[in-house]
């Protein structure tokens, strides 16, 4: 009898010693998977997809990066693009579309392809949604705060809501969601949105971000409007939007309208809306000397928030279809301070994410990734943001969060 | 055209002679001719073939006509005239008819030749044959047996057709005449069968032993198949059957399936008594069939390049080793055939690799078997960590099986199916859906091998871990990768869930989820990637256990989930938003608490970023993502800090809502934008999902929104009754419309889902139902168009008095009052129209009688009477559902009255014999069958009640005047009905029903009795007759099957734990 209860608790020892083992290897195996579930677990998001977090606030630190840095990316898509200016190049490696084809291509797209459907077959909803899927430029995180920001660099108040892409053709105006779907479908006084006033055949073509709370439809970026606005610099196609807004809404008006409030659409009485009809008004452009002092809120009510800042690099063409562009930067109202130092006001820290709210690096880290990104050369671009302590400014934070 | 019908009448008079010309041009129309012309002749044919007197025409047409459709078509009449006037024609007729079929039999089928030729016509002739002998015989042919066991030995073709016809007697006999025949007759034709087998017995053996006509012993095999499954066992065991079967026919082409077949037959036959004989058999059998196939052969090749034949042996080979192995398996696991064994078990292996799903059904189920087998023979899974060292003795089966096992692993594995079936189908509000498959031939599929992996890792998990690691390290090396695969792989990964010890599990998880990312990170392209991920977040939401217990990897893998939802390649938000609400589901305590390292519980992070999180899903998948959160909030016990997390839960549709309301109380013209109804659909169905989550704290928010959605819905029905009132019924197919139309139903459901979801009836009763009985109920009966009048509104009152029960018994008569006479007005015009509307009726009248009965008592003798008849038009309807609901109610109105002693007399004097007439008519009707045991039940209580009743039913006064009074009534009602039974027969049915009131199934049975009785008049197929006993054994067994399966841990999918026991 003793014997077997000697043996037994041995054995249990022995058991035991090993799970323990087994406890501690297991303990760092989970560290090791989460951290290979944040980083490589992806599709065909990168770390600098502003659909993920800041690569600056992440839990672990990220592995070094053999992608070069924004400014070299930068400058080589912009001399492309002054390439194929020249010689009309094929451009498609860069993801930016050969100027004539995909010119035609894309009218061609806004006349055709949205036919009145006879028959809602699944083939015939796959292939319209197929026909918008991945349109929309998007932005990149800001991680390198570029040297020519306040030259060179256009900003924009982004509200909160779902990011579409608005075509207006043959009397009505759609709105895909960046999946391709058709979110909302509408009359408008866009060129080709309505039958109202004959659109014989024209069409146009926006990015914008939908609040359905507010019925408004927020215009960031112009793709057609009377004309193929897609290799144009950003510069020219705000200038185009803004006048063709505003050449729109005083037609509609009847009269000069502001730049903030300029319904479009919607009847107005009265200065007020009478019917909840979907609105377009322009997001609000920014000079670089009103960052560090932005309003809280920007809207009424604070509906929409501001949701972030994007920053157009002036030269930049409207990259169609070709996902995310460094040449379109973003960030979060809250890291106008960690980011780029400017004071902001304090609602917007509340207003921070809670994945957001702790420092997860502390400098010497941030210092080594940066080193790790950057090529040796990186004194001038990268220096800015070296100097910056990250942890330090998130700290003062979280007290007011 | 019309000489054609001209033509025909003279068919149709029988006092011309038969025009065979015109006959053969009008059976020529039928089958080559076209449309019009074409129904004219099938009229002409039907009535001709209905007259009571065409048979009389038959011999005439048999013998002149040259056309074999024309032949057949008289066959036709003579068949339906032996089905079913049979008995009425006269004697000596009926002997004409049977000497007349046998002389065409045995003219047709003595040459060879012309039997080959005319086959179609003479298996029609078998066939009526039959029928007759149904009838005669033994009474009226005791020579049957020996006269065609004589004929037999005359020739050999008619000897071949003479097996085909016992073939089909025995067919008849055993294994359809339930339902054809009544009980007593069937008995009786057995036990007749069995008496003098023997002499057909004595001819097929001496057939088989002594033919050299293939035909005849192909023949004289298939009837012999037949036979096996009833025969007496000694003719099997004790005669010299089984060798030739083995070592003469098996392994001639021509007639290996069918003697597989027969030797199936015998492998299933139990009998302890002949165990020697069954390993003598199985040694025997498959030393034959190792000289056919060597055990060498690929099947799986073999199979996928064979003919048809070859193709059928494989699956009757698998179907002869599964019978066999499950049956007397154990008898050759003794040492000394363990080789016959491992030989068998060899090949069920090679026949598991076949392609061909069907076959692989049949190989699983054995499998299935055998790993249950050997797992409840020691339940013990090998896997207690603390004693890891001391090696456990594996039981001696399991030894002897482990070789084979391993290699079913690696099938179970590599053929994993599908477990959920996903549908995208457009539904009727022209809103495409995804839709959740539940019960499909492939999921049924997935379930049996994921128990059946689940007993083999039980059995074995090292050995279940180490065939995986393997084919996950084949994936990654290239040599197994194809999305298929990968994915049939993570299915088998997946479906092994809580099967391991859970310090096993996660030690196996970390692997597996580490190779699968460093696939992940390996593999280019957009597609593969996201083919990787989504069956990593598959294999992860099977494993909540693990999840549950490592907060840091759960809260990266949501946070990867939201990241997905902007993953804009195909299918990967889908795939996000189905894991993340799987996982909310079963890990929802762990978000709202605060977890070790953090600030806050995690629903805090999610609810302060949901618009970013759902701002690229489209509007379906939002509500999944709601529901989801919804079930994490419901994780909150704290009243307090639940209802501050359900107001920010639904801030982002409550703003719209509040935009759109106060948008609204402007100018109500608003609400007739199609995107404002659109939105107002899309955010109640938010609410409802969250509501589905929450369940009765979702009262806040319901409370918030009550008034105003109520003050819509009756915008809404007023906008449709406009628009149908201008335009007409057509402007109800408007997608505007449609989507208002389900703005109102969603309404319905809402609060009906919630009030089913709370317990706190004072509050219902208090503050939500008087609202809504002034706005719905009050819009319901006011509504000028009926086709506008929503039939939820039916359901969800239906629903709210089944949750409130006799709490809400004082509103009923209000209730009646908005719905009742206008809802009968739309469905008692006939059986069809408003379908949903009548389904719907009767569930509210069904709720109302189970739970508020006493509010029956209280209403005036007309309204009364209004409701009894209206439960009698619910079970006269052929709508199988309806028909049912107005039986329970029925039955359950009954029992209710007999609560009721005052009220009962008065009830039984009015409407007894009403109820019991109408009863009856249902009974008879064969459009009702499918209620045969409800009727059966209610009948049975009802003469119960007459005989035993204090109160005298339906007399009023006590005593046995009542029985003979509700005897002689039946009776009449019978005899009224169907003149053709004798008063003998009515006598005996109506005895019979009083005998067996106290026992319902053999009430049952002498119901069914009667009805096929009733058939030889009307003469009407009744072979679903037993469909209903069916489904319910299934039932049973199935019910049975999850008892016993509760017992062994991971044998259910951890998504489908009743909640009690989890987390």
């Amino acid at each position: 009898m003793d014997f077997i209860i000697l043996r037994l608790l041995a054995s249990s020892l022995l058991a035991l010693a090993d799970s323990c083992i087994c406890g501690v290897d297991v303990i760092t195996q989970m560290d090791c998977l989460e951290e290979m579930l944040g980083e490589s677990l992806r599709v065909s998001t990168d770390r600098l997809d502003t659909s993920v977090i800041h690569p600056r606030y992440l839990e672990y630190k990220p592995k070094p990066s053999y992608e070069s840095r924004q400014e070299e990316r930068r400058k080589l898509i912009l001399e492309q693009q002054k390439k194929s200016r020249r010689v009309s190049l094929d451009l498609h490696r860069t993801g930016l579309p050969t100027t004539k084809k995909e010119s035609k291509k894309l009218e061609k797209e806004l006349n055709n392809g949205d036919q009145p459907k006879s028959n809602k077959s699944q083939e015939s909803t796959n292939k319209s949604h197929e026909q918008y899927k991945g349109a929309l430029m998007m932005s990149e995180w800001m991680v390198e705060v570029p040297t020519d920001l306040e030259a060179n660099w256009i900003i924009k108040a982004c509200p909160q809501g779902k990011r579409v892409l608005v075509v207006a053709n043959k009397g009505w105006t759609k709105a895909y969601g960046r999946n391709g779907h058709e979110v909302l479908k509408f009359v408008s006084s866009l060129p080709g949105g309505s039958y109202r006033g004959g659109t014989g055949g024209s069409s146009t073509c926006l990015d914008c971000i939908l609040c359905p709370a507010r019925c408004v439809l927020y215009v960031l970026d112009v793709i057609y409007w009377g004309a193929d606005l897609m290799y144009c610099d950003a510069e020219f196609r705000f200038f185009w939007l803004n006048s063709k807004m505003a050449e729109l809404g005083e037609q509609h008006v009847g009269g000069p309208g502001g730049e903030e409030e300029m319904g479009v659409d919607g009847e107005m009485v009265d200065g007020k809306r009478t019917g909840r009809r979907y609105q377009l008004e322009l997001a609000r452009t920014l000079d670089f000397s009103q960052l560090g002092n932005l309003p809280h809120p920007l809207h009424p009510d604070n509906l929409p928030r501001l949701d972030g800042i994007l920053f157009y690099q002036k030269e930049g063409w409207y990259s169609w279809k070709g996902g995310k562009t460094p040449l379109v930067l973003w960030l979060k109202p809250f890291m106008l301070h960690d980011v780029l130092g400017l004071p902001v006001h304090p609602n917007y820290l509340l207003e921070k994410p809670p994945q957001y709210s702790s420092p997860k690096m502390d400098v010497t880290e941030i210092d080594d990734e940066t080193k790790g990104i950057n090529k040796p050369d990186s004194k001038d671009a990268g220096n800015k943001v070296e100097t910056r302590t990250v942890g330090e400014n998130t700290n003062d934070n979280i007290d007011m969060t | 055209m019309a000489t054609l019908s001209d033509q025909a009448s003279k068919l149709l008079d029988f006092n011309q002679k038969l025009d065979i010309n015109l006959l053969d041009n009008i059976v020529g129309c039928m089958y080559t001719g076209m449309g019009e012309q074409q129904r004219i002749a099938q009229e002409v044919l039907t009535n001709l073939k209905e007259h009571p007197d065409a048979w009389t025409r038959v011999d005439a047409i048999l013998e002149f006509s040259t056309n074999q459709q024309t032949k057949y078509y008289a066959l036709q009449i003579l068949e339906q005239v032996i089905k079913t006037r049979w008995k009425v024609l006269p004697r000596n007729q009926c002997e004409g008819i049977k000497k007349y079929i046998v002389g065409l039999i045995i003219k047709t089928s003595s040459d060879p030749e012309i039997m080959e030729r005319e086959k179609m016509y003479l298996n029609k002739l078998n066939m009526i044959l039959v029928q007759v002998l149904k009838r005669e015989w033994p009474k009226n042919w005791e020579s049957f047996i020996p006269d065609i066991v004589g004929a037999s030995k005359t020739n050999e073709s008619l000897c071949q057709n003479n097996m085909v016809i016992l073939k089909l007697l025995s067919e008849e006999v055993f294994d359809f005449s339930s339902g054809q025949l009544t009980q007593t007759k069937a008995k009786h034709l057995k036990d007749t069968v069995c008496q003098e087998f023997l002499q057909v017995f004595q001819l097929c053996q001496f057939v088989l032993d002594n033919s050299q006509n293939a035909p005849l012993v192909g023949a004289t095999l298939e009837t012999l198949l037949r036979f096996l499954n009833w025969i007496p066992l000694g003719y099997i065991f004790e005669t010299q059957l089984i060798q030739p079967l083995i070592f003469k026919f098996l392994n001639v082409p021509m007639f290996r399936n069918v003697t597989l077949n027969c030797l199936t037959e015998i492998a299933g036959v139990k009998a302890s008594k002949y165990d020697d004989m069954f390993v003598t058999f199985i040694t025997q059998t498959m030393a034959q069939l190792e000289r056919m196939l060597p055990t060498n052969t690929n099947i799986r090749e073999a199979y996928a390049a064979g003919q048809d034949q070859e193709q059928n042996f494989i699956q009757n080979l698998a179907m002869f080793l599964c019978t066999y192995l499950k049956e007397h398996g154990t008898l050759i696991e003794k040492k000394e055939h363990s080789a016959v064994l491992l030989t068998a078990l060899h090949y069920l292996v090679l026949i598991s690799n076949v392609e061909e799903v069907e076959i692989f059904k049949i190989c699983l189920e054995y499998w299935n078997s055998l790993a249950a087998d050997l797992y409840r023979e020691s339940p013990f899974s090998g896997q207690c960590p603390l004693y890891s060292k001391l090696a456990p003795i594996m039981p001696q089966r399991r030894q002897f099986y482990a070789p084979v096992l391993t290699k079913v692993r690696y099938i179970m594995i590599s053929r994993m199916a599908k477990p959920e079936e996903v549908l995208v189908v457009e539904n009727e509000n022209g809103e495409v859906v995804r839709e959740f498959m539940k019960d499909t031939d492939a999921i049924n599929l997935y379930k049996n091998m994921r128990e059946t992996l689940v007993y083999l890792t039980h059995l074995d998990y090292i050995d279940t871990e180490r065939v995986m690691t393997e084919k996950l390290q084949n994936q990654v090396n290239g040599t197994e990768w194809s999305w298929k695969n990968l994915n049939t792989l993570c299915w088998a990964i997946g479906s092994i869930s809580g099967a391991m010890h859970e310090e096993d599990e996660k030690r196996f998880l970390v692997t597996v989820i580490k190779d699968l990312l460093g696939l992940c990170e390996q593999k280019k392209g957009k597609d593969n990637k996201a083919i990787i991920a989504s069956n990593i977040m598959y294999v992860v939401g099977q494993y909540p256990r693990f999840l549950r217990a490592h907060w840091k990897f759960l809260k990266t893998v949501v946070n990867k989930l939201f990241e997905f939802m902007h993953e804009t390649h195909d299918g990967v938000q889908d795939m996000a938003c189905d894991t993340f609400i799987k996982i909310a589901h079963k890990c929802r305590r762990h978000f709202v608490t605060v977890q070790t390292g953090e600030v806050m519980p995690f629903i805090e992070e999610i609810l302060a970023t949901i618009s970013a999180i759902i701002c690229d899903l489209h509007t379906q998948q939002v509500h999944t993502f709601y529901e989801a959160v919804g079930y994490m909030i419901s994780a909150q016990v704290d009243q307090v800090a639940q209802e501050a997390l359900i107001e920010k839960y639904m801030t982002l549709p409550n703003q719209i809502w509040d935009d759109i309301i106060s948008q609204a109380s402007k100018n109500v013209e608003v609400l007739k934008g199609p995107e404002v109804v659109k939105q107002l659909v899309s955010i109640l169905k938010t609410n409802v999902r969250a509501c589905k989550a929450l369940g009765h704290p979702y009262v806040l928010q319901l409370g918030r929104i009550y008034l105003d959605m109520l003050n819509v819905y009756k915008v809404m029905s007023s906008n449709i009754t406009a628009a149908i009132r201008t335009n007409g019924e057509g402007v109800t197919k408007q997608p505007l419309i449609k989507s208002m139309r389900v703005v109102k139903k969603e309404t319905l459901t809402l609060i009906s889902d919630w009030i089913s979801r709370t317990t706190d009836h004072v509050m219902v009763l208090d503050n939500f139902i008087p609202h809504l009985l002034d706005a719905v109920l009050l819009d319901y009966n006011h509504c000028s168009v009926a086709s506008a009048r929503e039939p939820e509104v039916l359901s969800a009152m239906a629903a709210i008095v089944n949750q409130l029960q006799r709490h809400i018994t004082s509103e009923v008569p209000m209730i009646f009052d908005a719905v009742f006479e206008c809802t009968l007005e739309m469905i008692n015009k006939n059986f069809e129209e408003y379908p949903e509307h009548r389904t719907n009726f009767f569930l509210l009248l069904q709720a109302v009688n189970t739970h508020c009965f006493p509010a029956f008592l209280n209403i005036p003798p007309a309204q009364f009477k209004l409701v009894l008849d209206s439960i009698i038009w619910a079970f006269k309807h052929t709508m199988r559902n309806v028909a049912e609901t107005g039986l329970q109610i029925l039955h359950q109105l009954l029992l209710n009255v007999e609560q009721h002693e005052q009220a009962a007399q008065s009830f039984y004097l009015t409407y007894f014999t009403d109820i019991l007439q109408h009863i009856l008519s249902v009974v008879t009707d064969t459009s009702h069958t499918a209620n045969l045991a409800m009727h059966a039940q209610i009948l049975a209580y009802m003469f119960k009640l007459v005989e035993t009743s204090p109160v005298g039913v339906p007399l009023g006064t006590p005593g046995p005047q009542n029985v003979t009074y509700v005897q002689e009534y039946v009776a009449s009602v019978l005899k009224g009905a169907f003149s053709h039974l004798s008063d003998n027969q009515i006598k005996i049915t109506v005895q019979g029903m009083f005998n067996l009131d106290m026992d319902i199934p053999a009430f049952k049975e002498h119901l069914r009795d009667f009805l096929v009785q009733i058939r030889e008049y009307t003469g009407e197929d009744d072979s679903d007759l037993f469909l209903e006993e069916r489904e319910g054994t299934l039932r049973i067994a199935q019910e049975e099957k999850r008892r016993i399966q509760l017992s062994v841990p991971g044998i259910i999918n951890p998504h489908d734990i009743p909640e009690e026991m989890q987390d």
